[in-house]
């Protein structure tokens, strides 16, 4: 190959260091400040390709700051300015003071992940990738955000009420976005949609054949949407542990178990009522045993999944309550 | 498994990329992106370095070779993402290699693929695809409109990413070639998975069916053997797989088979006989690799090739 090669420039700053304002003349390949403590910003003007600060002090990133990539994840930033420029890949995970980023934020991929103090995101987005699974105060997706052909996780985030108009994705999880009640005609998603607890009660009528999913697990929309109309014996025949076991959760354990002829292992009585240990073999994974119990107060009925080897109703409850050794466990008021 | 890296990839030799390199011969050679166990470089930031020179939109074909440096964990992920990202800087990508990771680098089943869904819309001129490895691997629902050949390479195939392979939407798809390997490395495909398949329902332009790697190689034999699809196919691949005699008996009996161009079964358990008889059927057949069964405390097993 007839390349030219150089040495790429890196700097590693060290945990007392800062960079200087003449350090930034030259263009960096690679910054890294593993554990440093002293840097609040970088110096203006720096361009550097990859900026590697995660878990550092900076506090904001500085101004007129140019690279490809930048990770800040668990860094106690608050704010990147306007100015600043992103090309490649924003990943700021877990920021929790994370309230600011700039306005035209050209990078594919941003990954806000878990940054609980993020309320807004500014205009001008248009990323391939973008994460903001967790971030529970962010109220909105901006108006114009326009995703680019990647993905969409805005899984919990559940004051969100709607998706961008128009843009693409291959994926989208709106899982726990329980206001989200519809994908819009100009939003097209090629290959999934997460839809647990979302506000979805059908699949997308103009995403026909749509791949399902279910926090991570695919599935078909009978099991997403119509958990009514799946058999017992289909629930039992099916081969995929996991899918077997979101078929389980969104049929109810409480009718399957009914359905199934479960064999009841214990009986007994509590405060709430009447208790059941209940019992059936699944094929090619461990037996589903589920309690049945009243709560005193409501005198509701709850249907809680329990380990195999529980053999009574006390022991089922007391590790329901956190509690591995039944003697452990007993309780002088219940509510 | 594998055990040598790519020479040449979509007509092209295949050479290294390396980190700090600030020109590239677009029109001579394929780039492969790999780092070094203990490297510090990643493949996302070369792939960066090389979208960035001038010229790289005439990159016609990419390989990704072992991604995980020190990171034993790491997936495929971050490169899909990377790839996404710079999609705009590769508009004429035809062919993509994901994972040309040999033994000595990782093992087939500890390679972390991951969603690739992304990928097709991305790069809709795509016509070869190739991924090693099935452990984390999805390949979502798409539409791949210039997609001739897809080779999924693993050493146990999850039944859904036969099934997502099944249903892609790849109307000019000529080679289809998946190893479906064990169920002790996730490979739990049955024969019934490929009954749209076999029926000769899905991808019309068919030529090449390989189904290698097969833990249930006879009963593959003898539900492809009298398959509508073969009769419009000219090579049947089961290779790599423990295929016996059981297994040729089918074939030997189904005339589709005898009117194939080419029948793959390298790596069986066939006895002579049976190799003779199947040498003589009419297409020109592989039976190099004939295996001998292993037997241990009493029990006999018969390997696949490729499993961890």
């Amino acid at each position: 190959m007839t390349a030219a090669q150089r040495a790429p420039a890196r700097r590693i700053l060290r945990p007392q260091d800062t960079l200087s304002a003449d350090e930034a003349k030259d263009v960096l390949d690679r910054l890294d400040m593993p554990r440093n403590e002293a840097a609040r910003a970088l110096p203006d003007g720096l361009v550097c390709h990859r900026i590697l600060a995660p878990a550092s002090r900076l506090e904001t990133l500085g101004h007129g700051i140019r690279c490809r990539e930048l990770v800040l994840d668990g860094a106690a930033i608050a704010r990147i300015e306007d100015g600043n420029t992103i090309t490649y890949r924003l990943s700021a995970r877990a920021c929790h003071r994370l309230t600011t980023l700039p306005a035209g934020l050209r990078a594919g991929i941003v990954d806000l992940r878990d940054c609980l103090a993020l309320e807004t995101l500014p205009p001008g987005l248009s990323p391939a990738f973008l994460d903001l699974e967790g971030c529970s105060a962010l109220k909105a997706l901006p108006d114009d955000l326009l995703l680019r052909g990647g993905r969409l996780n805005i899984r919990d985030c559940a004051l969100i009420g709607a998706l961008p108009q128009r843009g693409s994705v291959a994926g989208l999880d709106i899982a726990g976005c329980g206001r989200i009640d519809h994908v819009p005609e100009g939003f097209r998603v090629t290959s999934w949609i997460d839809v647990a607890g979302s506000g979805l009660t059908e699949p997308p009528p103009h995403l026909p054949g749509i791949g399902l999913r279910w926090r991570g697990v695919p599935v078909d929309a009978r099991i997403a949407f119509r958990p009514h109309e799946l058999g017992i014996a289909e629930i039992l025949e099916e081969r995929n542990a996991e899918r077997r076991r979101v078929m389980l959760e969104r049929f109810g354990f409480e009718t399957f178990m009914e359905a199934a002829e479960a064999e009841e292992l214990d009986r007994d009585r509590d405060p709430g009522g009447e208790r059941r240990l209940l019992r059936v073999d699944l094929a090619g994974d461990e037996p589903l045993v589920c309690v049945s119990v009243g709560c005193p107060s409501t005198g509701r009925r709850y249907f809680l999944r329990v380990p195999p080897t529980t053999t009574t109703c006390h022991q089922a409850v007391a590790w329901t309550a956190g509690f591995d050794d039944p003697a452990d466990y007993a309780p002088l008021i219940e509510t | 498994m594998p055990y040598e890296n790519l020479t040449t990839f979509f007509g092209k030799p295949v050479e290294d990329f390396q980190s700090g390199m600030e020109a590239w011969d677009f029109e001579r050679a394929v780039p492969r992106f790999r780092v070094e166990y203990d490297s510090e470089d990643n493949v996302p930031a070369m792939l960066g370095s090389y979208a960035a020179l001038p010229g790289a939109e005439a990159t016609d074909a990419l390989v990704i070779g072992y991604w995980q440096g020190d990171d034993s964990e790491g997936t495929s992920q971050p490169i899909v993402e990377a790839l996404v990202a710079y999609a705009e800087r590769f508009p004429n990508l035809r062919a993509l290699f994901l994972g040309d990771i040999i033994s000595e680098e990782n093992e087939i089943s500890w390679i972390n693929q991951s969603d690739l869904s992304a990928l097709w819309p991305a790069f809709p001129h795509l016509e070869h695809m190739q991924v090693r490895g099935a452990t984390g691997l999805a390949l979502g629902r798409f539409e791949a409109p210039r997609l001739t050949a897809l080779i999924i390479e693993s050493g146990g195939l999850p039944r859904r990413v036969v099934q997502e392979a099944l249903a892609a939407g790849a109307p000019e798809l000529r080679h289809l070639e998946l190893w479906l390997g064990t169920d002790e490395y996730g490979g739990d495909s049955t024969p019934e998975d490929f009954a749209d398949l076999f029926a000769g329902r899905l991808f019309p332009k068919l030529n090449t069916l390989a189904l290698r790697d097969c833990a249930y190689a006879d009963d593959l034999a003898a539900a492809v053997a009298t398959a509508p699809v073969l009769e419009r196919i000219s090579t049947l691949d089961l290779s790599l797989g423990n295929l016996t005699d059981a297994g040729a008996e089918a074939l030997l009996a189904a005339p589709a088979v005898a009117k194939l161009a080419r029948l793959d079964l390298h790596h069986h358990f066939l006895t002579e006989a049976t190799m003779t008889r199947l040498a003589g059927l009419g297409p020109v057949v592989d039976l190099s690799e004939q295996q001998e069964p292993d037997e241990y405390a009493g029990e006999i097993y018969r390997n696949i090739a490729v499993s961890e």
